[in-house]
C-alpha cells in the first residue's frame, strides 16, 4: 500500500514523519476572502462547562485562531488587585511581596461592567474599582489543650492567612449593583500568608481593569491554546503483541484492539483525537511502516481554561468583541488617513 | 537515605526543630572547633608550660617572670554593667550590633627575686575571641531547639569567630606533614652557603603545644652534611657531628658506628662520617662539654632572651631545645632521629632513593584554626611578659624603686593586654610575629566566611589553600592535581584563574584528626614490642640491613626485621580498627623495601592531629578504617567489589563518590558532563541567590541575598537530602525550551517569559543593612518636636528619630534625626541611595562593655530585585546565560497541551559544552513533574548498558510524551505549528547574584580628574568607561575618524588654548584682564605672549588638556615645545 489511498480522498494533510513534517498536498494559497470563508468555517463545541472549554474550528487559517488565542491571553480585561495600602503588616512575609501574591489573587466580579481607570494615580470611584479590606490578627487558641496538640492549626487562631479573609467594601452604589456573592476571590483557599500570635495584617486593597498584556495577572485564563486534529491510519493490519506495542505507542483511547474470532488480537483506530503525536510509533521498526499519523491543517482544537472571572465561552466572545473593534479602528484609520 | 525524596519537605512537621544535628552538617565546624576546644583544654597550659620566662637584673637583682596558669572565661557582660539581667552574650547578640564574641582572659604571673618566689598575681588581659560552638561558647551542647531559642539556625556548625560582627574563619592551609624528615631537592638551597647542593633532608618538628619549627640537614658537597636550624626567622648552619656531638656525649667510634650502621657496605658514605667526624676535632673541639661551649659562645648575641648569667653550655641546651627537632624531649631521641635523618640524606644524595617533594598531599597536613590562635596567644603573652619587663625597668628609673609586690602591680597595670592583637589578627588575617610561627605567610590567614548562600558557606569551612605565597611563583607544580590527592582532595571543586589548584577542598569523606588519647600513644611501643619489634636498645642484636625503623611521630622506636613486617603492619591495623588500645586516627604507613630505587623504607606512625583522613572499607576486617594520606599511597583499593584482585586489594571506597566535595556532590549527575562544566558549576553554585538564612530579623550583614520563590529540585543527588538542602533552597524549577526563537538567545543569552516573571519566577530581594555612630557619646536620636519642618518631617521619621519600619525610601528623602551634644542643635540626615528601598528594620545596639557608649543604630533596607533584563541565570550544569528579553507569554511557542515555557534556551549552548547532565536533566524533569516523582542525579548510577536517557525515556514515553523527550509546538507569533519537534521539558535553575542593577553604569558628562581633567572612572563615582588603546586601534581601522574625536577629545578633556604663531608655544600667550572702573561689571580681556611681547600672532585652539598639561611639565625640565602653525 502506497501513502496516498488512505488519505487521497481528503483534504491536504500534515504528516508527521519520523524526524519532520510532510504535506500531502501544498496548502493552496487562496486569498482570504469572507464569502468562502463564511461557507466553511464551522465551529463544533464539545465540552463547555465552568471554567473549561473545548471547541473546534474547521475551515479557519491558523493567523486567525492565533489572533483569537493571543487576544484571549492579552486584551481581554478582567478585575485584579492594583494597589496595597499598608496601615500594619507585622507577619514574617514582607510588604511588597504579600502586594505582589494579592495582586495575583483571581477576582470574582464581572470586568464588562467596569472602566479601565483612566489615569493610575486619579482617585478610583465606583464605576472602575473595587474595594476589599483584609484585617487580621493571629492569637492563641485558647480553648485548645496545649499538651492535646503542638500542630500550629490547633494551638492558634488564624495562624493561616487565606483568600476567603479578604472583605469587599462596597463603595458608592456598588452595594445596589452587586450582590456580595458576585463579587470577592473566586477561591476562598488560596493561602496568602502564615503568621503566629502577634502577628497582624490590616491592609486595604484596590482592584481595577486590566488586561494581560500589561501584567499576567489581568490574563482571564490560566492557559488557552489550540492544536491541530490528529488523524491515525493504520496502512496494514497489525496484529498480536505488535498490536499491543502500538497500542501503548499512542496515548489512551487511540489504538483499540479487537479480538477476533480466531484468537488474534488486531489493532484497530479507535479515536485519535487526543493523541499527543509523540511519534512513538518510530521506535519500532515493524510497526512504524503500518502506521500514517497526519493532522488535518485547518481543523484546530481549541481550548480555553478559564481562571474563573468570565465564563469560557463569555472570554472568546469578548475577544472576537476586540478583534471586530480592533478591525474597525484600523479601518477607520485607514480611511481617515485616506 | 537511598534514594532522594521529598520525604523531608512534605512532612508535616517540616521546619520543627529535629532532636539531635545533622551529622554531616556539624562535620563542617568540626575541625575548627575541635582544635579550638585541644587549645582550651590542653594546648593553653602546655604552651605555658613551655613558654620562656623573662629574666632580667635590675638593680643588680634577678628578676623572674613567668606566667603559670590561666583562665578563659565564656563570653559575658563585664562585670560593671549592674543593670544587666541574664549576662550570659550569644553570637546572635554581637552579629547584630558588630560587636566581638569574645571571652576574658586572666594570667597568674609568678616572680622571683633571686630565685625567691615572691606572691604571685593575677592579671586581666583582656577579652579575647571565642570560636562560636566552641567548649568556650554559650552555644555548645544546645539541641537544635534551644539554638534556634538563641536566635541561631537549627543545624549552626560553628567553628567561626565572630569579629566586630563579621563572620571570621581561620583559613585552612596545606602544610608540610609533621614529624617527617622528608626528601627534598630545591635549586634555591644552592646558594644558602659554600659547596651546598641543592638536596637535603627537611623535617617539620611540631611539639605537644603546636610550636613548629623547620630543621633540614643539607648535603654538602664535599661529603659533610650541615644542620639548618632558625630562631626568629634567622636561619643558622651547624655541621652536624658538633650538633650530635651535643646532643650526647658519646665516644667518636660509637657515634660513627651508629652512623654508617645498616649502610657499612656504603665506603663513601663510610668515609664522609669519618671525615666529618674528624673535622670537629680540627676545630680543637674534642668532648661534647667542648662543643656546647662552642655552640653557646658563637650563639649567645643571637639568644638575646638569655640572661647574661647563663653559662654557655646553659645556651647550648637552650638551643638543642628550641630550635633543634623541638618534636623531641630526649636528646638520645634526638640524636637517633638525626642519624637516621643522615642514613636517608646520604641515600638521597647518592640517587639511591627517590624525591619526596611537599607538593604531594602525602607529605601534607592542614593548619587548624585552633592551633594558629594558640601559637599567636602564646606568641602575644610572651611579649606582654616583656612589656612587663619593660615597665619594671621604666618604673625602676624613678627614685626608691625597691621592687615591692605593688610596684610589680603598679607596672602589670600599665602593661596592656592581648585583646587587641588577637582581634586584630583574626580582624586582618594578618599576624606580626617575631618568630613567623614557622609558617611561610604573615597575611591572608583568616577569611570572611561570607553568607551568599548555604553552598558558599559551607565551602568556605571545607577550603583548603596552598598558601599565599605559591600564588605569586609562576611554577605549576604546587598546583598541580597529584594521584595521592584522591579521596582528600576534590579534583572538581577549584577556581579557575589565579587561585586554580591552590585553593582547594576536602573530599566529603576527608576528616582532619584530632589530637589522640595520650594513654593509647603510650601504648604503640608495648604493642609493637609485644608483636615482634625489637627496643632501640637491642637494636644491636638484629641485622638492621635487613630490617625496618619504626618511627612513632617522628621517634625512632625500634626495628623489625623484613621477614616480621608484613604480620605486624596487619596486627596493628587491626588494633587501630578497634580503636581500643591505639588511636583509630594512627596511620601506619609501610613504606616497604623494593628492588627498584624508590621512597625511602621504613615503617612511619603518625598519631597526630592536623593530619587528613579519610574512612575505607578493610576488606581483610570488613569493618571502616580510616586512612591517612602517606598511608593511602600504600594500599590497594578497590571502588566496587567487583573491582577487587584477591590477596592484593586491601581496601575498598565506602561510596562512588567520596572523592568529591561537598560542592561537588551536589552537580546533577556530573559523570555526563564535561570536566571543566563540573568545575564551573562549583564556582556558581556559591554565587546562586537563595536562602542564606532564615533568622532575616536578626541580621547585619552588609548584604544578603534573597531568593523569594524557592522550589526543591525534581532532580538531584542524593547528598541533596543528606545536608537538608531544602531548607535553604536556591532555585527554580522552570519549564524550557530548547529552541532558537526570536534571536534575542544569542551567545548564551535566553528569554524569560514575561508572564512567568509576572508571577514570581525567580524573584529576589537584597537585604542591605548599615550602621550609624553617632560621635558623640552624649548625642541621642530624636526628632526635633519643635522644628519648624515638623509636619514634613514627620512623614519620614518618628518621633524617636529614626525611619518608619516598611517606608519606601526614596533618594534625599530624610533617614533619620538626632540631637548632636556638640553641637547642641537637631541633626537630619538624608537617605543617599540611586535604588529605592523598604525599611526592613532598625536596630539600636548595644555595647557590652562601656558604661555610656555612642549611641549606635543599624539600618536594614530592602531592595526588591525581581528579574530584569541583564541578569544573570545559571541551570546546575555550568550553563550561565543572561537574560536578554522579557518575552510576552503570547509571543512564545506553545505546547500541544497549552505549555508555554518560561525559559528559552538557545541550542548552540550544547554542542561545544556538551553538558549532557543538563539534557538529561530536561528530561528527568519532565518525568518527574509528569510522574510526581525526584529523581535520583547522583553520579555512577547508570552505565554504558543501562543509560539515564533510556530510563528517563520510557518514563515519558508511558506518560504519553516522545521517547526523546521532544514535543510539538506551535509558533505564539503566526500561529503556524513549527515543522521540528522541540526539546522540552524542565530544568532547575538558579539566579546568580550578578544583577544589573549593581553594576550598569552610564555617562555622558560628570566628573573629573582634577590634574588631567580626564573623566574618573568607577561606577559609584558617576565615572566613564575605559576607552582604551584597543578600542582606539578598532576605531582607526574602520576610518571612524569623527567618532574617534568625539570619544577621545570632546568628550575627555577638551580645552581652548592660546597658541603664538610666531614662537610656537602654547606657554606663551597669557591673559590680561583689563577692568573699567565705571562699568565694573564689565571687563576686558587680551592676550600677549610673553616670550614676543607682541598681541598680533595669538589663535585660539582646542586642544586635550592633558596636553597642555604634558608641554607644562617639560618646561619644567627646560624642555620647549614648538607648534608648528599654519593659516587655512
Amino acid at each position: 500500500m502506497t501513502m496516498e489511498s488512505p488519505l487521497a480522498e481528503q483534504k491536504p494533510r500534515i504528516v508527521l514523519q519520523e524526524y519532520k513534517l510532510a504535506q500531502t498536498a501544498p496548502i493552496a494559497k487562496d486569498h482570504f476572502t469572507v464569502k468562502s470563508f463564511k461557507k466553511s468555517f464551522k465551529i463544533v463545541i464539545i465540552r463547555n462547562e465552568q471554567n473549561e472549554m473545548e471547541f473546534d474550528m474547521i475551515g479557519i487559517h491558523p493567523f486567525l485562531v492565533n489572533a483569537f488565542r493571543r487576544l484571549i491571553l492579552s486584551d481581554v480585561p478582567t478585575m485584579s488587585i492594583e494597589k496595597v495600602y499598608i496601615s500594619n503588616n507585622t507577619s514574617v512575609i514582607q510588604d511588597e511581596v504579600l502586594a505582589h501574591r494579592l495582586g495575583l489573587v483571581p477576582l470574582k466580579a464581572d470586568p464588562r461592567l467596569f472602566d479601565y481607570k483612566e489615569d493610575a494615580s486619579a482617585e478610583s470611584n465606583e464605576n472602575d474599582s473595587l474595594e476589599f479590606e483584609l484585617k487580621i490578627k493571629c492569637t492563641y487558641n485558647k480553648e485548645a489543650n496545649k499538651k492535646d496538640s503542638s500542630r500550629a492549626e490547633d494551638m492558634y487562631k488564624n495562624n493561616n492567612v487565606y483568600s476567603r479573609h479578604i472583605k469587599w467594601l462596597p463603595v458608592g452604589n456598588q452595594k445596589e449593583r452587586f450582590k456580595e456573592s458576585e463579587v470577592g476571590p473566586i477561591d476562598d483557599n488560596i493561602l496568602l500568608a502564615k503568621m503566629r500570635p502577634g502577628h497582624e495584617l490590616d491592609l486595604k486593597l484596590v482592584a481595577v481593569k486590566g488586561c494581560g498584556r500589561d501584567h499576567a495577572k489581568f490574563s482571564p485564563v490560566a492557559t488557552v491554546f489550540y492544536r491541530l486534529l490528529p488523524d491515525v491510519k493504520l496502512t496494514r493490519p497489525v496484529e498480536g503483541e505488535a498490536a499491543l506495542r502500538l497500542q501503548s505507542c499512542f496515548s489512551p483511547g487511540v489504538i483499540g484492539i479487537r479480538h477476533e474470532k480466531d484468537g488474534k488480537r488486531v489493532a484497530y483506530v479507535d479515536n485519535a483525537r487526543y493523541d499527543t503525536c509523540s511519534r512513538n510509533a518510530f521506535r519500532h521498526d515493524d510497526i512504524k511502516d503500518a502506521v500514517v499519523a497526519t493532522k488535518i491543517p485547518d481543523h484546530f482544537v481549541f481550548t480555553i481554561e478559564s481562571v474563573g472571572a468570565l465564563r469560557p465561552d463569555v472570554i472568546f466572545t469578548e475577544a472576537i468583541t476586540i478583534l471586530k473593534n480592533k478591525c474597525a479602528a484600523l479601518l477607520e484609520e485607514l480611511e481617515s488617513t485616506g | 537515605m537511598e534514594n532522594p525524596s521529598l520525604k523531608y519537605i512534605t512532612n508535616p512537621n517540616f521546619g520543627t526543630p529535629p532532636e539531635n544535628q545533622n551529622e554531616l552538617l556539624q562535620s563542617l565546624g568540626k575541625p575548627h572547633t575541635s582544635s579550638f576546644n585541644y587549645m582550651v583544654n590542653k594546648g593553653l597550659d602546655e604552651a605555658i608550660k613551655d613558654l620562656n620566662s623573662v629574666e632580667f637584673t635590675l638593680n643588680e637583682r634577678r628578676i623572674k617572670f613567668s606566667i603559670s596558669n590561666y583562665s578563659f572565661q565564656k563570653p559575658e557582660v563585664s562585670q560593671e554593667m549592674v543593670l544587666v539581667k541574664n549576662k550570659t552574650i550569644y553570637p546572635t547578640f554581637c552579629r547584630q550590633s558588630a560587636n566581638t564574641y569574645k571571652g576574658r582572659f586572666f594570667v597568674e604571673v609568678d616572680w622571683f627575686i633571686d630565685d625567691v618566689q615572691q606572691q604571685s598575681f593575677t592579671k586581666d588581659l583582656g577579652e579575647i575571641p571565642v570560636m562560636v560552638k566552641s567548649e568556650l561558647c554559650n552555644l555548645h551542647n544546645l539541641k537544635p531547639k534551644e539554638l534556634v531559642e538563641h536566635g541561631e539556625h537549627e543545624q549552626e556548625s560553628g567553628g567561626y569567630f565572630i569579629i566586630k560582627g563579621n563572620e571570621k574563619l581561620v583559613r585552612m592551609l596545606l602544610i608540610t606533614r609533621r614529624n617527617y624528615p622528608i626528601a627534598i631537592r630545591r635549586p634555591g638551597w644552592k646558594q644558602r652557603g659554600v659547596l651546598f647542593s641543592d638536596s637535603g633532608i627537611s623535617i617539620r618538628c611540631v611539639q605537644t603545644d603546636q610550636t613548629a619549627t623547620t630543621n633540614v640537614l643539607h648535603f654538602v658537597t664535599d661529603g659533610s652534611a650541615k644542620l639548618m636550624f632558625s630562631y626568629q626567622k634567622t636561619l643558622y648552619y651547624a655541621p652536624l657531628c658538633l650538633i650530635l656531638k651535643c646532643l650526647c656525649n658519646y665516644s667518636d667510634q660509637y657515634i660513627c658506628q651508629k652512623l654508617i650502621q645498616s649502610c657499612d657496605d656504603d665506603t663513601y658514605y663510610v668515609d664522609c662520617v669519618q671525615n666529618m667526624l674528624r673535622s670537629v676535632h680540627v676545630s680543637g673541639l674534642h668532648t661534647s662539654e667542648d662543643c656546647k661551649n662552642y655552640l653557646g659562645r658563637m650563639f649567645r648575641v643571637k639568644f638575646y632572651e638569655c640572661p647574661e648569667w647563663y653559662t654557655d653550655a646553659e645556651i647550648a641546651d637552650f638551643i638543642l631545645k628550641k630550635c633543634v627537632l623541638i618534636h623531641l624531649n630526649d636528646n638520645e631521641d634526638k640524636f637517633n632521629m638525626l642519624v637516621f635523618m643522615t642514613q636517608k640524606l646520604f641515600s638521597f644524595s647518592q640517587d639511591k632513593c627517590k624525591v619526596e617533594g611537599t607538593d604531594a598531599v602525602m607529605m601534607q597536613e592542614i593548619l587548624l584554626g585552633g592551633h594558629l590562635y594558640l601559637q599567636v596567644v602564646k606568641e602575644k603573652l610572651y611579649s606582654w611578659l616583656n612589656v612587663l619587663k619593660i615597665n619594671c625597668l621604666k618604673l625602676a628609673k624613678a627614685t626608691n624603686f625597691n621592687l615591692s609586690q605593688t610596684e610589680v602591680l603598679k607596672a602589670a597595670k600599665n602593661s596592656g593586654g592581648i585583646e587587641h592583637a588577637l582581634a586584630n589578627f583574626l580582624a586582618t588575617g594578618n599576624i606580626n610575629s617575631i618568630s613567623g610561627l614557622g609558617l611561610m605567610q604573615d597575611k591572608g590567614l583568616a577569611i570572611v566566611a561570607e553568607n551568599i548562600n548555604k553552598m558558599r558557606y559551607m565551602s568556605h569551612f571545607r577550603a583548603v589553600h596552598r598558601g599565599a605565597f605559591f600564588q605569586e611563583i609562576r611554577t605549576t607544580e604546587a598546583r598541580q592535581l597529584l594521584p595521592d590527592a584522591w579521596g582528600f582532595i576534590c579534583p572538581v571543586h577549584t577556581p579557575d584563574g589565579a587561585p586554580c589548584g591552590l585553593l582547594n577542598h576536602l573530599a566529603l569523606n576527608c576528616i582532619i584528626t584530632d589530637v589522640p588519647d595520650d594513654d593509647k600513644v603510650k601504648n604503640i611501643p608495648l604493642i609493637l614490642t609485644e608483636l615482634g619489634m625489637k627496643p632501640l636498645k637491642y637494636a644491636d642484636t638484629i641485622d638492621l640491613n635487613a630490617s625496618y625503623s619504626v618511627q612513632l611521630d617522628g621517634r625512632i622506636v625500634g626495628y623489625i626485621s623484613n621477614g616480621d613486617v608484613a604480620r605486624i603492619v596487619q596486627k596493628l591495623r587491626l588494633f587501630k580498627i578497634k580503636g581500643k588500645m591505639v588511636p583509630e586516627t594512627l596511620e601506619i604507613a609501610w613504606v616497604p623495601r623494593k628492588k627498584s630505587i624508590c621512597q625511602y623504607p621504613g615503617v612511619y606512625l603518625f598519631t597526630g592531629p592536623a593530619r587528613m583522613m579519610r574512612p575505607l572499607m578493610n576488606l581483610y576486617a570488613n569493618k571502616v578504617e580510616l586512612v591517612g594520606t602517606l598511608e593511602q599511597v600504600y594500599m590497594d583499593v578497590c571502588i566496587t567489589p567487583e573491582e577487587a584482585y584477591e590477596k592484593v586489594t586491601t581496601h575498598m571506597e565506602l561510596n562512588k563518590c567520596s572523592f568529591l566535595s561537598n560542592l561537588a556532590q551536589l552537580i546533577p549527575m556530573p559523570d555526563c558532563n564535561q570536566s571543566p562544566r563540573n568545575m564551573y558549576q562549583c564556582q556558581m553554585g556559591k554565587q546562586t541567590m537563595g536562602t542564606p538564612c532564615h533568622t532575616w530579623d536578626l541580621q547585619s550583614e552588609t548584604k544578603l541575598y534573597r531568593l523569594q520563590t524557592p522550589g526543591s529540585p525534581l532532580f538531584r543527588p542524593v547528598h541533596y537530602d543528606n545536608i537538608l538542602l531544602d531548607d535553604f533552597a536556591m532555585g527554580t524549577n522552570a519549564i524550557v525550551a530548547v529552541i532558537s526563537y526570536t534571536g534575542y538567545d544569542m551567545e548564551d543569552a535566553m528569554i524569560i517569559n514575561k508572564a512567568s516573571e509576572e508571577r514570581g519566577l525567580a524573584h529576589g530581594s537584597i537585604y542591605k543593612s548599615e550602621f550609624v555612630q553617632l560621635d558623640h557619646p552624649d548625642s541621642y536620636f530624636e526628632r526635633d518636636q519643635f522644628s519648624k519642618e515638623i509636619s514634613y518631617l514627620s512623614k519620614f521619621i518618628d518621633a524617636d528619630g529614626l525611619p518608619y519600619i516598611g517606608r519606601k525610601l526614596k533618594d534625599e528623602e530624610p533617614l533619620y534625626s538626632y540631637f548632636d551634644a556638640d553641637k547642641q542643635f537637631y541633626i537630619v540626615k538624608r537617605f543617599k541611595s540611586k535604588e529605592e528601598c523598604y525599611v526592613h528594620n532598625v536596630k539600636l545596639c548595644a555595647d557590652f562593655g562601656h558604661k555610656n557608649p555612642k549611641k549606635t543604630v543599624c539600618f536594614t533596607y530592602r531592595v526588591p530585585r525581581n528579574p530584569s533584563v541583564g541578569d544573570k541565570f545559571a541551570s546546575r550544569a555550568g550553563q550561565k546565560g543572561i537574560c536578554s528579553q522579557k518575552w510576552p507569554a503570547e509571543d512564545l511557542p506553545f505546547t500541544e497541551t497549552g505549555l508555554v515555557p518560561d525559559i528559552v534556551f538557545n541550542p548552540h549552548g550544547f554542542p561545544s559544552r556538551m553538558t549532557i547532565a543538563m539534557m538529561i536533566e530536561i528530561m528527568a524533569g519532565k518525568s518527574a513533574a509528569l510522574h510526581g516523582l525526584v529523581h535520583d542525579a547522583t553520579p555512577f548510577r547508570f552505565t554504558e548498558e543501562d543509560t539515564a536517557i533510556d530510563y528517563f525515556g520510557r518514563l515519558l514515553e508511558k506518560g504519553g510524551y516522545n521517547y526523546y523527550g521532544t514535543e510539538t509546538m506551535y509558533s505564539g507569533i503566526d500561529g503556524r505549528e513549527m515543522s521540528v519537534q522541540i526539546f522540552f521539558g524542565v530544568v532547575y535553575y538558579q539566579r546568580l547574584r550578578h544583577m544589573v542593577s549593581d553594576k550598569w553604569q552610564v555617562r555622558s558628562t560628570g566628573p573629573v580628574n582634577i590634574l588631567t581633567r580626564q573623566p574618573l572612572k568607577g561606577r559609584k563615582r558617576g565615572g566613564g568607561v575605559r576607552f582604551g588603546e584597543m578600542e582606539r586601534d578598532a576605531l582607526i581601522s574602520h576610518g571612524a575618524s569623527f567618532l574617534l574625536q568625539d570619544r577621545l577629545f570632546h568628550c575627555s578633556d577638551e580645552t581652548t588654548a592660546f597658541v603664538c604663531t610666531s614662537c610656537g608655544t602654547i606657554l606663551g600667550p597669557i591673559t590680561t584682564v583689563t577692568r573699567f572702573a565705571d562699568k565694573p561689571q564689565h571687563c576686558e580681556t587680551k592676550e600677549t605672549c610673553r616670550l614676543c611681547n607682541d598681541d598680533q600672532h595669538i589663535s585660539r585652539i582646542q586642544i586635550p588638556y592633558i596636553f597642555k598639561f604634558f608641554v607644562t611639565q617639560l618646561a619644567s625640565c627646560n624642555i620647549n615645545i614648538k607648534i608648528g602653525c599654519r593659516q587655512f
